[in-house]
């Protein structure tokens, strides 16, 4: 019929964008995973079955860029959930000039997260850094040359960056929650903090749990703040999991190691995005 | 009876206007921390190098220098690489809303035999993070010969399952009277999608275009890579490079923050709603 | 104007038959109705003659041109939707003139065919504004208009007036019979409400189940139905329909399996020894120009009886005798439900 070849047509440019940059690139991790690549470049990969997976997923490099990265994803999801939701709650009452700081609490959705590290970069410079100067460690060594705080120093970063977003994001979710619950709570006698836990929060989790996730994989995902802040070190304290695929490709050359890591980050999110999608119908049948 | 219950009256209303100036407090005391990197980079981006290097450090320009700007702009190169993120960026966001719009167009209003396989297809492709394929998608460009230009910029992103869902979704919307009576009145598939669905999801689409041009503002990860001269580097990518100078320049750093950001600022203020609306799509239906 | 003719045409969805073996000519300049109760397949019907719907067998023809195979805005007809459907983001102009960009008319053209419609359907002062700032009648309207403008071979129209409230109806029931006059149109016109479809129709034909029932002007269906359905279905109040020894009483002889129908308005009261039929008066309603006189029968079956007010009317419990005249008796067959006589 007429309507079936129309219908291809109208798919056929996004299919084959998906072909080329999605299917196919994620098929050949399997097969560059599977193949071991030589010292010296020119020489063909040899196939060495699962010897290249078993040996990179036990090796101590990757286990230390899971924990950083596992950390890394500590650090800034919840402290960035918790900031948000507060910045969302206090800016939700209807006090004169509210917008303003409504305004501003927003306003780091227009920094990018190349801006936002060149900014904390440069602010943590050891001689000049207005902020290792605040922290008293003018001269001394930078913040982000000291393997105890860099990871943290990238953390605060991101958590500033997407403080935004989150707020955005959790004044949306205020938003939803309706009035009539909050006055039957008072009538109840409940007092500020226990319409906060009683109502305010039950009725917030969904929204709480999507940017949980959500958060999460993105912080998994995390790259352009440590390739500027950190370029993976001081002795790998920084080298999440995607910096060290990064390197294992355009510094070391050897994708078949990074199809590996690759692979595993697919896991880590896919699993993250299937919780995501099983709370989210589990919760629609539950408003029903 | 009147003196007791006035004071207490008082007393009442004071308290309420000490807690009233509390919150004001409290939520001034945010504002400066959340604003101050922002601030501290206009502010730095208008002094001298040894002025930001003085100690104690001054919070405010007494003496503007607007010099940084002008070297950011041409040695810094921020304005050709302000060119190149427009470009892109725009091309991505044209690219990506004009190809949802037309699968979207197929799997809300056509019927052929697959559909359902292809639709789940397309919702794949949005388990598959980018950082997952990128190295591979960086020797596929190299292939095709098309590094540092604006086609290997754009290319990868040009199709998007997520949009695709969104509009879908926009587009089941319209009643399915309209469709029948257009079709009365003479009007094909492709008429009906641009003078009647695409009007009617206006929001949607408004909103997939906001989304679109943020997301590929913001890439690092794959103009860093796809890229290596100033011919086609973007303006985040051109931002790492202004952080290696020298300290003697250090305000030209903070001036290149201060321009590559502008763009986005403007956006963003006149397109508040649709922003709020795109970024808050996914997680209202979860 | 065109005659549209179906020949056969039946409607598979999956299991069910939505249309069966349906054969009827709507003659050209003519309004045939289309009536029954929801789900008879008379919207089916209408689609497939639109071309939105395809025939699992069976061939449609607009006048002499076999039609199964063309799209629908190849088949030059126009259509008013239950709903309307008009496009909520142009102006009533643009939704008038929405028919004619698609067929290249050149603008003055245009501008001026929209013009005239708008003025047969008194929608001129409207024309700049959006349909969400109408009301339903005036919505309707612009649903006519478009329809109108393209002075196409037939019109179809699919329950046009079930959005409106009673009054309205009433009033735009008149305007559409004036409208297809001045047209001369040909228009098919699907209806459940039996009174639309009397007052309105030239020919009627009854679907029931996907099946026709009959076919026939207003005044044949209501004075020989041609089976029980058609029977019961048109007429208000609906006709007497009773079986058993009572049917025999009022046919004056044996009927055995047959069902005798007979329309309240020729059921008698009568006086003593004289009836045929025996009964205790239910309930009398009074609807100020007639009575309707509930009855019970002996066996507990209930007739209606349909008198002027200025009948005396009996009292509740009061025990009558009923007659009819032999010639205003209809015979049914009571396993098909087919007419005898």
């Amino acid at each position: 019929m007429k309507d079936a070849l129309l219908g291809y047509a109208l798919v056929l440019p996004s299919l084959l964008v998906f072909g080329v940059f999605v299917f196919y690139p994620f098929a050949k991790n399997f097969s560059l995973a599977l193949h071991r690549t030589p010292p010296f470049p020119g020489l063909p990969k040899r196939y060495v079955g699962l010897d290249q997976v078993g040996d990179v997923l036990s090796s101590s490099e990757f286990h230390k860029s899971l924990r950083v990265t596992i950390e890394f994803v500590l650090l800034t999801v919840p402290t960035g959930i918790v900031l948000g939701l507060l910045l969302a709650v206090l800016a939700h009452r209807q006090l004169r000039g509210i917008g303003v700081y409504r305004t501003i609490f927003s306003s780091t959705v227009a920094s990018s997260v190349a801006a936002a590290s060149v900014i904390f970069f440069t602010l943590l410079n050891p001689q000049v850094g207005l902020l290792t100067y605040w922290l008293g460690r003018s001269g001394e060594l930078g913040v982000l040359e000291d393997p105890d705080t860099a990871l943290l120093a990238v953390a605060v970063t991101t958590i500033w960056q997407n403080l935004g977003l989150s707020f955005i994001l959790m004044s949306a979710g205020l938003q939803g929650v309706p009035d009539d619950l909050y006055e039957a709570a008072a009538v109840d006698g409940a007092n500020g903090v226990r319409r906060f836990w009683h109502v305010t929060l039950p009725m917030l989790s969904p929204t709480l749990f999507f940017a949980a996730v959500v958060g999460s994989i993105m912080a998994f995902q995390a790259f352009g703040q440590i390739d500027i802040l950190t370029e993976g070190g001081p002795n790998n304290e920084t080298n999440v999991l995607v910096y060290s695929i990064y390197k294992d490709v355009f510094r070391f050359g050897n994708d078949g190691v990074a199809a590996v890591k690759a692979i595993a980050l697919f896991v880590i999110v896919f699993v993250l995005t299937v919780i995501q999608l099983r709370f989210a119908e589990r919760r629609v049948s539950y408003a029903r | 009876m009147p003196a007791e219950t006035e004071m207490a009256a008082r007393q009442a209303r004071r308290r309420r206007q000490l807690r009233l100036v509390g919150r004001y407090v409290l939520l001034s005391a945010l504002a400066v921390i959340v604003l101050f990197p922002i601030y501290i980079t206009v502010v730095n981006s208008l002094l001298r190098p040894d002025q930001i290097a003085a100690r104690p450090p001054s919070l405010f320009p007494t003496d503007p220098q607007w010099g940084a700007y002008p070297d950011a702009w041409t040695d810094g190169h921020m304005g050709r690489y302000l060119l190149n993120s427009v470009i892109v960026t725009t091309a991505i966001m044209v690219g990506q809303v004009l190809l949802a719009i037309l699968a979207a167009s197929a799997f809300a209003f056509l019927e052929f035999p697959g559909r359902r396989v292809l639709f789940v297809v397309f919702l794949a492709t949005m388990m598959v993070p980018f950082e997952v394929v990128f190295f591979t998608n960086y020797q596929t460009i190299a292939d095709l010969g098309l590094l540092n230009t604006y086609g290997g910029l754009v290319l990868p992103f040009l199709a998007t399952g997520f949009g695709a869902f969104l509009l879908r979704q926009a587009f089941l919307t319209v009643p399915t009277d309209l469709r029948d009576a257009a079709a009365m009145d003479g009007y094909g598939h492709w008429r009906f999608l641009w003078r009647v669905a695409v009007p009617l999801a206006r929001p949607t689409v408004a909103a997939l275009s906001v989304f679109a041009f943020l997301s590929a503002w913001g890439q690092y990860l794959w103009p860093l890579v796809a890229t290596n001269d100033e011919k086609a580097r973007t303006v985040q990518v051109g931002l790492a490079q202004l952080r290696d100078t020298s300290l003697n320049d250090i305000n030209v750093t903070f001036a290149g923050v201060v321009l590559a950001s502008v763009p986005l600022i403007i956006l963003l203020l006149v397109f508040q709603r649709q922003l709020v609306r795109g970024l808050t799509a996914g997680a209202v239906k979860g | 104007m065109s005659s549209i003719t179906l020949a056969g045409v039946t409607k598979r969805f999956d299991a069910t038959v939505a249309v069966d073996d349906l054969s009827l000519t709507v003659q050209d300049h003519e309004l045939l109705v289309l009536l029954g109760p929801s789900g008879c397949g008379k919207s089916t019907v209408l689609r497939m003659i639109a071309g939105l719907e395809a025939p699992t067998a069976g061939e449609i023809r607009i006048g002499d041109r076999v039609v199964n195979d063309v799209e629908p805005r190849d088949r030059d007809l126009a259509m008013v939707f239950q709903s309307y459907a008009l496009y909520p983001h142009m102006t009533v102009r643009a939704n008038i003139e929405f028919p004619l960009r698609s067929r290249k008319v050149p603008k003055e053209q245009r501008a001026e065919q929209v013009r005239a419609a708008a003025e047969m359907l008194g929608l001129t002062e409207y024309l700049d504004r959006k349909p969400a700032q109408l009301s339903g009648g005036q919505r309707q309207r612009v649903a006519l208009a478009r329809a109108v403008v393209r002075q196409p071979a037939a019109f179809l129209m699919d329950e046009p007036l079930s959005n409106l409230d009673a009054k309205l109806r009433a009033a735009t029931r008149v305007e559409l019979v004036e409208l297809q006059r001045r047209l001369e149109a040909t228009v098919v016109y699907v209806t459940h409400d039996q009174v639309e479809a009397m007052t309105m129709g030239h020919r009627v034909a009854i679907l029931d189940r996907g099946v026709l029932q009959q076919l026939g002007s207003p005044q044949e269906v209501y004075d020989r139905p041609a089976n029980l359905f058609v029977a019961r279905f048109i007429g208000t109040p609906p006709m007497n329909t009773i079986t058993g020894p009572a049917a025999d009483a009022l046919a004056g002889r044996a009927v055995p399996d047959n069902v005798i129908g007979i329309r309240p308005e020729h059921l008698d009261i009568v006086g003593e020894g004289s009836g045929a039929l025996e009964a205790t008066v239910d309930v009398v309603e009074h609807l100020g120009h007639e009575q309707h006189v509930v009855c019970r029968l002996a066996d507990g079956q209930l007739v209606t009886v349909r008198q002027g007010s200025h009948q005396p009317a009996p009292a509740a419990l009061a025990p009558v005798r009923l007659a009819a005249r032999p010639e205003h008796l209809h015979r049914f067959d009571a396993t098909t439900g087919e007419r005898l006589g």
